[in-house]
């Protein structure tokens, strides 16, 4: 548990890095083969980034949630905060889903590329669409933080 | 090395993704026969089909080093399972509240 609570304080910080990283590779002029290896290190890292996100998300939720309950006096009170509280979080989840599917597609056009079988522009665009969905993840959260105050 | 055993030195997921590529390769083949088969001679199939063959092992050599330089999220299960551990850790969460909200108003 200890270890969840502390990705709460990380995770801000590693967004940022990997949000760079992707950018820095979008900017640079590489060659098609330097290209892809820093292009699979971007996803990795975006990835990484993007668990540990979830990890500390579902650690957030876990107390919000025990939060939502200990503050209602009754079920029917309980009940009506915590279905607006999971309607809002839908937001999370698609963001999330959004996130690892650019990175599966983003994955998936790096070994097309290796083979001759997709431009390095497709990749580049795929990699800003990787960039985007993991900070619209930090975006989703922060909203539903904002939204939630039991 | 021949093609047969690189192929068969690939992990599944190698495996899949170089038929993948052998498809589209076997695709390029077949065009260049018939494409040499209705304005050029024998030679000229023979010399394009060749060709062809060398763009496939070319291309199942770099399925090979690529999958053994490690990448990202080769595998589209990996992605669903990383979807999945969102949605199911959320599930236990609510699983978790409702069964405690269930205590405290109920028990």
């Amino acid at each position: 548990m200890k270890y969840r609570r502390a990705l709460l304080y990380v995770l801000p910080l590693l967004f940022p890095a990997a949000v760079i990283a992707i950018l820095f590779l979008a900017c640079c002029g590489a060659g098609a083969a330097t290209l892809s290896d820093r292009a699979n290190r971007s996803l990795a890292t975006t990835l990484d980034a993007v668990n540990a996100t979830r990890e500390g998300f579902l650690a957030w939720d876990e107390q919000h949630q025990a939060d939502i309950l200990a503050a209602s006096s009754t079920q029917g009170e309980f009940e009506i905060r915590i279905s607006g509280y999971r309607e809002r979080r839908r937001a999370v989840v698609e963001a999330f889903v959004a996130a690892y599917t650019a990175i599966g597609a983003a994955a998936g056009l790096v070994g097309l590329v290796a083979a001759d079988r997709a431009t390095v522009a497709d990749l580049i665009t795929a990699l800003e669409g990787v960039a985007d969905a993991a900070v619209n993840i930090k975006r989703a959260i922060d909203r539903v933080k904002g939204d939630d105050d039991p | 090395m021949t093609m047969t055993s690189r192929f068969d030195a690939l992990p599944q997921a190698g495996k899949l993704a170089a038929a993948d590529v052998l498809a589209f390769a076997l695709g390029e083949i077949r065009e260049a026969v018939r494409h040499a088969g209705t304005s050029r001679g024998f030679a000229q199939v023979a010399r394009e089909a060749v060709d062809a063959v060398g763009k496939v092992q070319l291309i199942l050599a770099k399925v090979h080093e690529y999958l053994a330089g490690g990448h990202a999220h080769l595998d589209p299960e990996q992605t669903k399972a990383d979807i999945r551990a969102i949605v199911q850790g959320l599930a236990r969460n609510d699983a978790a509240v409702d069964a405690a909200a269930a205590d405290k108003f109920n028990g």
